[in-house]
């Protein structure tokens, strides 16, 4: 047995365990999804047996969902909300970042630090004025509600174009005003192209958390008209209770847009994660 | 930073270049702050001044001073009930997080082939909301039939009741919570991970240390400010649950009291009883104690990072 | 089957209808409003159907400012709404209405009307009869032999009685898995274990109206709660919450895996739509300490919200489901047991229902009723009950610990204001 088949060896032994414990790993990560697949595949008695696969896959399943509850109307309103608040928080925070991290005026950083401070603030704590704010603008059960409150930019999202912007080199802006750009030239023209990462970090980030909101919109609506597929289903879980096959295909029906944005942005994401700094 | 405007104009002048960049600063945050005032201070002084009456929305408020807080510390039981619920799921969530995402992150920390396809699948849960998982965790403690059960029969365990008997339904939720928080901690230190230099490692190896002594030595000391962050965001998210809680088991945070928390304690109050002021108390009361344990988590923290350059000196 | 508004997203002059209703009787709802609107095509209705708490969602919905003009009102939750304000005193729309009022005050039944009487106000007119009695697979009797049970309220069976027959009817098999349950119930469990209490002789409450005290203490009343508690724990003729995780009761009886089911006509419609089921229906069983047979006077109605913009349109709405007109729809239809005697007593009525031979069960229903608490905290009641009874149900805690545990608890939230 010489030092090269003693190298080897560990190496072959190393790379199956790392790869069975990868294995394990996603399993553990995507069992949920896979059961709600299987079930959602089965029929309303094949469900109360303690099966894993269904024996006949049924499909229909899946087109009773459309019947009972109004999917793409939903669908439209959550991407509806979702978009106009990501684009919101995107600009506003990226403006008011660069502001913070370039600008000088008076009070900038104490205004920042508590700025910064809001953070503090939990969820439990506004939910209940908000609400009465929506009700004294008249603006509950309207899209409205579910845009204008996120939609002038965020704490978190400040602090994180803000860090970002630091990390851009001071050339970057220094040319631009030598050429007598004003300051929202070289916003709009220079600094924000060169911010993807950042950007795309706070777009997912909003993306997600408005589509997956879930109290808010139950406070907020009642006309099926304008709700959320978030709130869809838990009102369907409500009316279908110990359904399963229906309920769990509508929840993959739910799942699936998202997952698919998440499959296009995560490389991005990941990237946007690192170069922001947040994790220290 | 880099005072831009301070080479060229020494002396204030409000007029001028800087003069107009300050303006547009002003400008650019305005509505940002704006924001904040009104759906953030605001908010939080209105429901101070809330916690001082009774009020049910349709009637005038009625002042009753310090009687609400009086009321949640002396008299009424499921504030206890609900205070330490709220402490179990938070430690029951947020420690196995960690654990678990830290082993996780370091796992998919390498370069090896395939790994970002592992790294898709692994961070997939990141996508999905609490609200849909829940109602699929659901048909995964199903009793009789539920996929967890029937796993626990492959190896000759009874089948648990996981979503019925008091006992259990705390441990389903922090389980569905923990499956829901680790993508996120785990992507968080990834990123610090892949931050940490090549060279230490090379030379750790030189020294003979294995892998996992690297890991414990080398990678968990110098990411331990992400850890920091993911425990203080963690802490304040698990504090405040309420989504999951209520589509996993139901909006008396059932059954019995298992699954009461502080944040099914305040919808309840609020919008089930129409006790506005009361549950505005509760609200002030979780804020209280949430900035006190975020400022000894920062305190510490810090003390630790001083600690550490001392001792490196 | 989806219920969909019946008008596009930019209706704001429509009349707002909340109501709660599961998928089968959504439809039938529908029918009615149809009718209305064909004979008022002026007034445009827009339907909201609730989720599964009701109170809650009225409460999200009025307290943000936007209260539907039409509310389904329910006797247990109505009254916490009325005492706030939220829902118009209809006698001043009476007063206006002379005709209207008569008609009402000759064809209504009094135990109904007068339960949305709060205060010397009335805050809803009763839409339906909503009281529980126990549906049964006539097939599965037959097959099993037993005697089918009685067929009117005043031909009581007993608890004894009632037990053999599920004991008979619940089918095990080989694995010792049930196959087959006895007794399964459509309702919320602690309500029906309180039914069961009712039966013995004892109700839930005296008076009925603003109760100071709810008779968890009295034993007779106990008993009937620990009986209907055995009947999972003990005899296990009837489902676990675990065993009804995987199919909801209903599904159970309507698949043809159980002989008997509690729960109002609100199941009517479910039923009558699943295929090859042969059901009848039956009275409640009696208690050794019942004198006989009880129904709840269950009743929902239809209220007008104080703050609606259009009170004239809601009122004929109202008028319309409440009144004479709508409640021969709503017997033709089957949607519900009227609350006019006329329509209960209409041939239509009757041809809905045709599936049905104990019709008695269903007429005599309001008549053998007794009257569940009226209070504005019932609410937190119901959060009480849900702890204490639980474990009661569940099987860990007898129900005498209600005595001490959850009476005094229920007395001092109907105490304070």
């Amino acid at each position: 047995m010489g030092v090269a088949q003693r190298a080897f060896k560990p190496n072959v032994l190393r790379g199956v365990v790392l790869y069975a414990t990868l294995t394990v790993i996603a399993t553990c990560a995507l069992f949920p999804i896979l059961w709600a697949m299987s079930g959602s595949l089965k029929t309303a008695g094949e469900v109360t047996m303690p099966t894993l696969f269904p024996a006949h896959p049924q499909w229909s399943n899946y087109r009773d969902v459309f019947a009972v509850m109004p999917f793409w109307r939903m669908f439209f309103n959550s991407v509806l909300y979702a978009g106009c608040v990501s684009i919101g928080q995107v600009f506003f925070c990226s403006l008011a970042g660069y502001a913070f991290a370039r600008l000088r005026f008076r009070g900038r950083d104490t205004l920042f630090v508590l700025y910064l401070g809001t953070l503090m603030v939990p969820l439990t704590v506004t939910v209940i004025p908000q609400f009465i704010l929506m009700r004294v603008a008249g603006l509950t059960d309207t899209p409205w509600a579910m845009i204008v409150p996120g939609l002038f930019g965020s704490a978190f999202g400040t602090y994180l174009m803000r860090q970002f912007f630091r990390t851009l080199p001071d050339e970057l802006e220094e040319a631009a005003i030598l050429d007598g750009c004003s300051p929202w030239q070289i916003y709009w023209r220079i600094l924000l192209p060169h911010a993807k990462p950042a950007v795309m970090v706070l777009a997912v980030l909003t993306w997600v958390n408005v589509w997956n909101d879930f109290l808010w919109p139950l406070l907020m609506i009642q006309r099926s008209s304008i709700a959320t597929l978030t709130l869809g289903l838990v009102r369907m879980q409500g009316e279908y209770t110990a359904r399963w096959p229906v309920l769990m295909a509508a929840s993959i029906l739910i799942l699936l847009p998202l997952l698919l944005v998440y499959a296009v942005a995560q490389r991005a994401f990941i990237r946007g994660i690192a170069v922001t700094g947040l994790g220290g | 930073m880099t005072p831009i405007d301070a080479t060229a104009t020494a002396v204030a002048r409000r007029r001028g270049p800087s003069g107009r960049r300050a303006r547009a600063g002003r400008i650019f945050v305005a509505p940002n702050l704006t924001a904040v005032a009104v759906f953030m201070l605001f908010p939080l002084g209105f429901s101070l001044y809330m916690s001082f009456h009774d009020w049910d929305m349709f009637s005038p408020a009625k002042f009753v001073g310090l009687a609400n807080y009086r009321s949640l510390f002396a008299e009424d039981p499921l504030f206890s009930i609900a205070l330490r619920n709220t402490v179990v799921y938070t430690v029951g969530t947020v420690l196995p997080t960690v654990l678990i995402s830290l082993a996780v992150a370091g796992v998919l920390n390498r370069k090896i082939k395939g790994i970002a396809i592992f790294r898709t699948i692994i961070f997939l849960p990141l996508a999905v909301s609490s609200v849909v998982m829940a109602v699929v965790w659901q048909f995964v403690f199903n009793t009789n039939n539920g996929l967890l059960n029937i796993i626990l029969g492959w190896i000759g365990i009874d089948p648990i009741p996981w979503l019925v008997d008091p006992k259990y339904a705390m441990a389903s939720l922090c389980i569905v919570s923990v499956w829901r928080s680790v993508p996120f901690a785990t992507v968080i230190l990834l990123a610090a991970m892949q931050g940490v230099p090549e060279n230490l490692y090379e030379a750790a190896r030189l020294d003979g240390a294995g892998e996992l002594r690297q890991f414990v030595s080398i990678t968990v000391p110098l990411i331990r400010s992400a850890v920091s962050f993911v425990v203080v965001i963690s802490i304040i998210h698990a504090f405040q649950a309420f989504d999951l809680v209520y589509v996993l088991t139901g909006r008396n945070g059932g059954p019995e009291t298992a699954t009461y928390v502080l944040g099914i304690m305040l919808f309840q109050h609020a919008f089930a009883f129409l006790e506005f002021g009361y549950a505005s108390a509760l609200a002030w009361v979780m804020f209280a104690i949430l900035l006190v344990l975020t400022v000894v988590q920062l305190r510490l923290g810090r003390r630790r990072a001083a600690q550490e350059e001392r001792s490196w000196a | 089957m989806a219920l969909l508004p019946t008008a596009c997203s930019s209706d704001d002059d429509a009349l707002t209808f909340f109501f709660a209703a599961n998928p089968e009787e959504a439809d039938a709802r529908l029918r009615v409003v149809d009718a209305f609107q064909r004979r008022h095509p002026d007034i445009k209705v827009r339907t909201l159907l609730s989720g599964p708490d009701a109170l809650q969602h009225v409460s999200i919905y009025c307290a943000g400012g936007k209260c539907p003009d039409v509310l389904m009102a329910w006797e247990f939750t109505y009254a916490g709404l009325a005492e706030r304000g939220v829902l118009l005193d209809l006698n001043t729309m009476l007063a206006h209405d002379k005709t209207f009022a008569a008609e009402l005050a000759a064809d209504s039944v009094a135990s109904m009307y007068e339960t949305f009487t709060y205060n010397g106000g009335q805050y809803a007119f009763p839409e339906q009869w909503s009281g529980t009695f126990l549906y049964y697979n006539k097939k599965l009797f037959a097959e099993a032999g037993v005697r089918p049970p009685p067929g009117r309220w005043d031909q009581p069976w007993s608890f004894g009685e009632f037990l053999d027959a599920a004991r008979v009817l619940t089918k095990r098999d080989r694995s010792g898995r049930v196959s087959q349950w006895g007794f399964v119930d459509t309702w919320v469990p602690y309500y029906s274990a309180l039914m069961f209490g009712m039966n013995n002789g004892v109700p839930w409450s005296d008076p009925r109206m603003n109760p100071t005290h709810l008779n968890f203490d009295d034993a007779a009343f106990i008993q009937g709660i620990q009986f209907y508690a055995d009947l999972n724990n003990k005899y296990r003729v009837a489902p676990t919450a675990s065993e009804s995780q995987s199919m909801s009761q209903t599904d159970l009886f309507t698949s043809g895996h159980a002989a008997m089911a509690l729960g109002g006509h609100w199941r009517y419609q479910t039923l009558e739509r699943a295929p090859d089921l042969d059901f009848d229906i039956t009275v409640l069983p009696t208690g050794p300490k019942g004198h006989a047979a009880q129904s709840n006077i269950g009743t929902t109605g239809l209220a007008i919200a104080s703050s609606s913009p259009r009170k004239k349109q809601a009122w004929e709405f109202v008028k319309f489901a409440t009144g004479p007109v709508g409640q021969a729809v709503i017997a033709e239809t089957g949607l519900f047991v009227p609350a006019l005697r006329s329509a209960v007593g209409s041939p239509d009525f009757a041809k809905a229902h045709s599936r049905i031979g104990n019709m008695a069960v269903l007429t005599g229903g309001p008549a053998h009723a007794e009257g569940l608490p009226v209070t504005p905290a019932w609410p937190k009641i119901v959060a009480l009950m849900d702890r204490n009874i639980g474990p009661v149900l569940r099987g860990s805690q007898p129900a005498t610990s209600l005595t001490y545990g959850l009476t005094p608890k229920v007395d001092e939230v109907l105490r304070t204001p």
